[in-house]
């Protein structure tokens, strides 16, 4: 067996360009993962990671790179691997490395990595890793501490292992989608990519439970495996007691979205949209709309005005006169006034522009040498003692190659030469 | 023997309600934490136990819980499908909040614990809880995971919302809909529960590995409507950077196609596929039959597909009419195409995968009987999990908390229950 390069236990976050920006402590400063994964729910599961401290390794594919790279939006609509907005938002914080994992060479090099880092994150289809000669079993070998989290369409064993699937595919086969949607219309999808996000995310979770316990006393590690399918079946999004819900009663749960006015309804107003909850408050909601004895004029109460169509047009009538003669932000203010459930409808620029999200910090900014100053959505909760921050921008390809080889794990100049000309790097 | 669950030994005050906090305190619960449920016995916390129960929800379809035979029976609070998903792996106790009395109490337990998580509205939980400043006092390396719609600081701190209201704001409910219809076809989605469920744990973990490494705990500030912001950089960035403006685009996909959702044989059986290679394209119109629509030279390039994709569309709805959607399903994965069957709940508990991995797990709760619960969230391949305890019932535990862990005496205990603290169960007011 050929021997390893002897990993140096150095921190990669200070081999940074700037030394001097050195980052303050964060909740998982300290934490080495290597990150294996493309698109977008691997890289935004080692974003999260990232973005709270801990020093991770993307590889890519010399190249190529990640194909998250060809996925917009683009810089002035200019596609190319380092103008992605979508890369660069996934990819932030991390330090970016090139290796062709099909060569002996690149795997010996990820066995050393290996043995530097507390977890590995990957997304290959199941059966892939192991084809890599880098299944479990071998990086356990290796490091038997290591945490190896994998993210897959349907997870690493069952019938389903190798299928293919977008997110669409998810999101029906999980089976929230049936009841998602118009009743007359077909089922429908979440907007953008949410569900592999949420995959992301999940994945971030399972990882630092294991992280938690290999801080232990124990010292373990594990393979976490975690599909997207089941993400979706066991979401809180109403499927997880929908199906204890059908074993209950029987019935089969789909869409039914205009027939129900126990929940969330959806008016224009002066400047935009208001989405408003009718349920959850309905005395309070009459009191807003200045008519508190609604009811009692209409010869119903609380239990049976919302199965009363007549009355259920009536009041829909009253909302949606009340918020067409008011801004969102006005409606909103005064809603909440009343303790009423309310909010604007935002699109896009609505949502960039609010001034009370901007006011949070909602939104961060770094200025980039090709394309200016870009604005990025900033962290995703405060945490008081440990904050979110930007301590690099998505590496570009190959950027933390000599970082990473020579300095990390003790590969010379020369020899890192050799593997380039081998396109190994 | 196999490894102790991860979040063995850490201990949670859970101050949750609704879907958002139970969601993410289910998660900690499910992987070893000992998760104690605080319930106010003088409110009914409608949302949390029942949604369907509640008098405006009476007679209307039970869109999001139920219970056995229709039947919400003696003490329904203990029996709704949504409590015994979120509630189990948990402990539940009772106090009637706000109460001075027992305040001392709580921080009490509050001095045994490693994290406190609540999502009440913030004014409303500085009524009934103990503040980050006053669990520091009591154990200084407390983590308190507080998680508002909007966040602890900004103009907005006080507002409340559920789901779709938080949706809406942080501008996903504009981008998730019918390209060609009203705002309001789409439905509500509960979505952003889930992703403010997940934060909430994310956070709650984060600061538990910091501990570990530090000795510091800390106050960890979540907004669900931030976080499900994060999960939408397509659209934000779209307008930052390029000034666009993307909406809803019903099923199909900004870059593959056809990519949608196609009725199958049956009232209410679907489809849904997607096509981003030339090689999935030719899968495509083999597991068709090779119709002579697809034959069409134009379709045989990515943009030829992307430009066609509604003459497609219409094309394959016809293909697919009068076909079985779980075996279109699995005759299109043969043939190396994304798809799946938009499962029902039925199809779901029997899909082969599913059964395969043992996602399903069957439960004995006292009062609604042997049911299949939905299973872990993930696998460790070296920790079997499961379910370990069905969803308590109100007040199960006060005992076990008051007496054992506290080491209240009998006759303080006796107080307790004099001043309405402990119980089993809600007056009828409350919920009638």
């Amino acid at each position: 067996m050929p021997a390893h390069p002897t990993p140096r236990y150095i921190s990669a976050t200070i081999m940074l360009d700037q030394p001097n920006d050195r980052p303050p402590p964060q909740a998982l400063s300290g934490t080495r993962v290597l990150d294996l994964t493309h698109y977008v729910a691997g890289p935004f599961c080692t974003k999260l990671l990232a973005d709270y401290g801990a020093e991770v390794i993307k590889l890519e594919r010399p190249g190529s790179g990640d194909p998250g790279r060809r996925i917009g939006p683009f810089n002035q609509d200019l596609p190319n691997p380092e103008s992605s907005a979508l890369f660069q938002y996934l990819n932030q914080n991390k330090l970016g490395i090139t290796l062709d994992l099909k060569q002996s060479a690149g795997v010996q090099i990820i066995e050393s990595l290996a043995m530097w880092a507390d977890v590995i994150v990957e997304n290959f289809q199941p059966g892939v890793m192991s084809k890599f000669g880098l299944g479990y079993s071998r990086l356990k070998e290796l490091n038997p501490s290591l945490i190896l989290t994998s993210i897959s369409n349907f997870g690493q064993t069952g019938p389903y292992r190798h299928r293919k699937a977008t997110e669409i595919v998810e999101y029906a086969t999980g089976g929230p989608m049936l009841f998602t949607g118009a009743s007359h219309r077909e089922p429908l999808k979440h907007g953008g990519r949410v569900g592999m996000y949420f995959a992301g995310q999940v994945a971030a979770i399972a990882t630092l439970t294991a992280l938690y316990r290999q801080m232990g006393n124990g010292n373990l590690g594990d393979h976490l495996d975690i599909s997207i399918m089941e993400t979706q079946a066991g979401t809180i999004d109403r499927q997880s007691a929908l199906l204890l819900g059908h074993v209950y009663t029987g019935r089969r749960y789909s869409r039914f979205a205009g027939e129900n006015k126990g929940f969330s309804q959806v008016y224009p107003g002066k400047d935009g949209y208001m989405d408003v909850q009718y349920a959850g408050g309905s005395s309070r909601l009459l009191a807003l709309l200045g008519r508190p004895d609604f009811f009692e004029e209409n010869g119903v109460d609380v239990t049976t005005a919302l199965a009363t169509p007549r009355v259920v047009q009536k009041l829909d009538e009253l909302i949606a006169e009340w918020i067409s003669t008011r801004t969102q932000i006005e409606g909103w203010a005064q809603s909440q006034a009343q303790r009423t459930l309310s909010a604007p409808l935002y699109n896009p620029a609505g949502v960039a522009s609010d001034p009370g999200l901007r006011a949070r910090g909602v939104w961060a900014s770094i200025d980039d040498p090709r394309y200016g100053r870009q604005t990025f959505p900033s962290r995703h909760m405060i945490m008081r003692r440990t904050p979110w921050q930007i301590r690099s921008p998505a590496p570009s390809l190959g950027q933390h190659n000599r970082h990473v080889y020579c300095g990390l794990l003790g590969v010379s100049r020369r020899e890192l030469s050799i593997l380039r000309q081998e396109s190994i790097v | 023997m196999s490894a102790r669950l991860p979040l063995e030994g850490v201990r949670i005050i859970d101050m949750t309600l609704a879907w958002v906090g139970p969601f993410g305190t289910q998660l900690l619960a499910d992987w070893g934490a000992e998760v104690i449920r605080v319930e106010p016995i003088s409110i009914f916390q409608y949302g949390t136990r029942a949604i369907q129960v509640m008098p405006i929800n009476r007679g209307l379809y039970d869109w999001a819980s139920s219970y056995p035979d229709d039947v919400p029976g003696e003490r329904h609070w203990n029996r709704s499908s949504l409590f015994q998903i979120h509630g189990r792996n948990k402990l539940s106790m009772t106090s009637n909040l706000p109460s001075t009395d027992i305040m001392d109490i709580h921080l009490q337990l509050a001095s045994i614990s490693d994290v406190v998580i609540e999502n009440n509205v913030p004014q409303t939980y500085d009524k009934i809880g103990a503040s980050y400043e006053q669990l520091r006092q009591v154990r200084p390396d407390i983590i308190m995971v507080r998680v508002p719609a909007y966040g602890l600081t900004g103009p907005y701190a006080g507002y409340r919302a559920l789901g779709p209201q938080m949706e809406s704001a942080a501008g996903y409910t504009w981008i998730r809909g019918y390209r060609d219809g009203q705002l309001t076809d789409a439905g509500t989605s509960y979505f952003g529960d889930a992703v403010g469920g997940v934060t909430e744990a994310f956070g709650a973990l984060m600061a538990l590995c910091h501990r570990k490494r530090t000795g510091q705990g800390q106050l960890v500030d979540v907004a669900t409507t931030e976080a499900i912001i994060s999960y939408i950089p397509e659209s934000t960035l779209d307008w930052q950077v390029n000034g666009r403006f993307q909406s809803a685009l019903t099923n199909a996909h900004p870059s593959r196609a056809p990519q949608g959702c196609y009725k199958c044989r049956g009232d209410d059986n679907w489809i849904v596929l997607s096509v981003g290679s030339d090689e999935e394209w030719v899968g495509l119109k083999r597991a068709m039959g090779n119709p002579d629509w697809a034959r069409d030279p134009k379709f045989d390039t990515v943009l030829g597909r992307y430009r066609g994709q509604e003459e497609i569309d219409g094309h394959l709805e016809d293909c697919t009419a009068e076909r079985d959607h779980i075996e279109l399903a699995n005759l299109l994965q043969t043939e190396g195409v994304p798809s799946g069957a938009v499962h029902d709940q039925r199809e779901l508990y029997e899909d082969s995968q599913m059964v395969a991995r043992g996602y399903f797990e069957q439960l004995e709760q006292p009062s609604t009987g042997m049911h299949p619960y939905t299973g872990m969230m993930w696998k460790m391949t070296d920790t079997p999990n499961g379910v370990r305890r069905p969803a308590p019932m109100l007040g199960e535990h006060n005992e076990y908390v008051f007496k054992e862990l506290l080491g209240l005496s009998d006759s303080e205990y006796a107080d307790l229950e004099q001043n309405g603290h402990l119980g089993t169960e809600y007056p009828a007011h409350l919920y009638d």
